[in-house]
């Protein structure tokens, strides 16, 4: 009896389906955190009987066959790139993209990781760099006799000196769009890494057409909505248990079997 | 003689593999797109000379549910759903595959693709790409994708003289030698998906209906086997 096997194969899914629906809920405070949700499939299926065969020797022919699958895959667990609400922290190094885009940092390995939760901060050396330390691409030093910071939606940074009237420009910001953004591969801490299927990174200025601009003083908050992750959690559990019942009734129908005299 | 056993035999074996198609329905009520089948019944009369006809069950066919499954709201500029008849038509290496699963993404080369990774087909051939830098995307009802800059291709919607001319392949792709025609006035709807159309409870019930017939079809046996027993013991007394 293949029922067993393919409850089996529901229940796994069932299983994946509550580990991400966790994770979701755990990083619901996480900035710049992208929901994720899994994607099912059906398996291959058998031929019991074979579509078109012949059903009498005057050539018709069976319209449907007999198919049975074999249950059910997780495809992939994607991301939802919506924009996450935003936040208002007054911190002037704080910027949330609205829109398109990814900010890119330096890895302490050379490689470059791509991050849209933009709570920044200074280095000793004035480098703006991550909540990690890593540096912004492009590096951006601010001095540190600056009294104030002011970065305007097209990414560029301005600074005030103390004892000068007019803010002196110290750099710009660039933003990074990927063609497949899904495609890129989550690191963990916020960051995600160019893949083969997320295509070439392409950078430009916030503003372009395309790219999102930036906000200064606001925080993307995680676009996780517990109510339709609880709603999702209930849902995930029935369907579990109702893969788990299809077992139970597979195994009386074999205990009725076996039970023959 | 052996009639009544063999009977009750085939109508438990009939049911042992709906009971696997039901488990594949369950398994699959979170499934994008995916359509709930059952098994379709017939009995086969046995007609044998100077004897009383007898009937055995037979499964012949399994039968999809075509109808349309629950509308998910993602919000995903790229998940198109397809309210009402039709197919998408996606290119893979074994040739042209059919779908209702629109959960789409962009490839590495901006090209729409399937969750299978397959290209989806413009009405009239070829793929489409998305340019990455003119503004949102937006899919009208028609199927026509576009962007700021105008617009870029129409999605292919299929259709067939018979849903059934299609057999299911896996990942809700579906393969067939039938002609498909253009559906002619597509109905497509941006930021949502199509559900399975399995309803759990439905599926659940007929799971304890089965049960419970396979354990009748049990107790025939048991019965005759019962019978016959008694029978010879009567035979063998008289003798």
């Amino acid at each position: 009896m293949r029922s067993l096997s393919i409850a089996a194969t529901g229940m796994v899914a069932q299983q994946t389906n509550v580990d991400v629906i966790a994770n979701n809920i755990a990083n619901m405070n996480t900035a710049g955190y992208k929901v994720r949700r899994p994607e099912f499939q059906d398996l291959l299926y058998q031929n019991q009987r074979r579509i078109g065969s012949a059903s009498s020797d005057v050539g018709t022919i069976v319209p449907s066959g007999v198919q049975i699958g074999l249950g059910v895959r997780t495809a992939s667990v994607y991301r939802i790139t919506l924009q996450g609400p935003l936040e208002v922290t007054d911190n002037p190094l704080d910027l949330a993209i609205q829109g398109d885009g990814y900010f890119r940092v330096a890895l302490p390995n050379g490689d470059d990781a791509y991050t849209r939760a933009g709570t920044f901060q200074l280095s000793p050396q004035g480098t703006i760099v991550t909540a990690d330390g890593f540096t912004v691409q492009p590096q951006i030093v601010v001095p540190a006799e600056a009294t104030e910071i002011s970065i305007n939606p097209t990414g560029e940074v301005q600074v005030k000196l103390a004892g000068q009237v007019d803010p002196q420009n110290v750099g710009q910001l660039e933003l990074t769009i990927f063609p497949n953004e899904g495609g890129m591969e989550a690191l963990g801490n916020n960051l995600f890494a160019q893949t083969p299927s997320s295509g070439e990174p392409a950078n430009a200025v916030p503003g372009t057409a395309g790219y999102g601009t930036l906000l200064q003083g606001y925080v993307e908050r995680s676009n996780v909505d517990p109510v339709k992750e609880i709603t999702n959690l209930i849902t995930a559990q029935r369907a579990y248990e109702m893969n788990s019942k299809v077992i139970t009734a597979s195994d009386e129908m074999y205990s009725t079997v076996t039970q023959l005299r | 003689m052996q009639n009544t056993s063999y009977i009750a035999l085939s109508r438990q074996m009939t049911m042992a593999r709906e009971l696997e198609l039901v488990a594949n329905n369950i398994a699959n009520a979170e499934t994008t797109a995916y359509r709930g089948e059952r098994m379709m019944f017939t009995d086969f009369l046995h007609d044998p000379d100077n004897a009383p006809q007898t009937h055995f069950a037979r499964d012949v066919a399994v039968v999809r549910n075509l109808a349309q499954g629950r509308p998910i709201e993602t919000g995903a500029p790229l998940d198109v759903m397809i309210d009402g008849d039709g197919y998408f038509q996606v290119e893979t290496p074994f040739g042209p595959r059919y779908t209702r699963n629109g959960k789409f993404s962009t490839d590495a080369d901006g090209r729409l693709i399937t969750t299978t990774g397959d290209p989806v087909m413009a009405a009239g051939g070829g793929t489409i790409t998305v340019p990455l830098n003119q503004g949102p995307i937006q899919v009208g009802t028609d199927g026509t994708v576009a962007t700021d800059a105008g617009p870029l291709a129409q999605i292919a919607l299929m259709r067939f003289d018979s849903d059934f001319q299609l057999r299911k392949t896996q990942s809700g792709l579906y393969a067939t030698d039938a002609q498909p025609q253009e559906v002619e006035e597509p109905k497509l709807v941006q930021g949502m998906v199509e559900g399975s159309n399995v309803q759990p409870v439905v599926e659940m019930t007929r799971m304890m209906s089965l049960l419970r017939a396979f354990e009748s079809a049990q107790k025939v046996i048991d019965t005759e086997h019962e019978n016959q027993r008694r029978a010879v013991e009567r035979i063998l007394r008289q003798a």
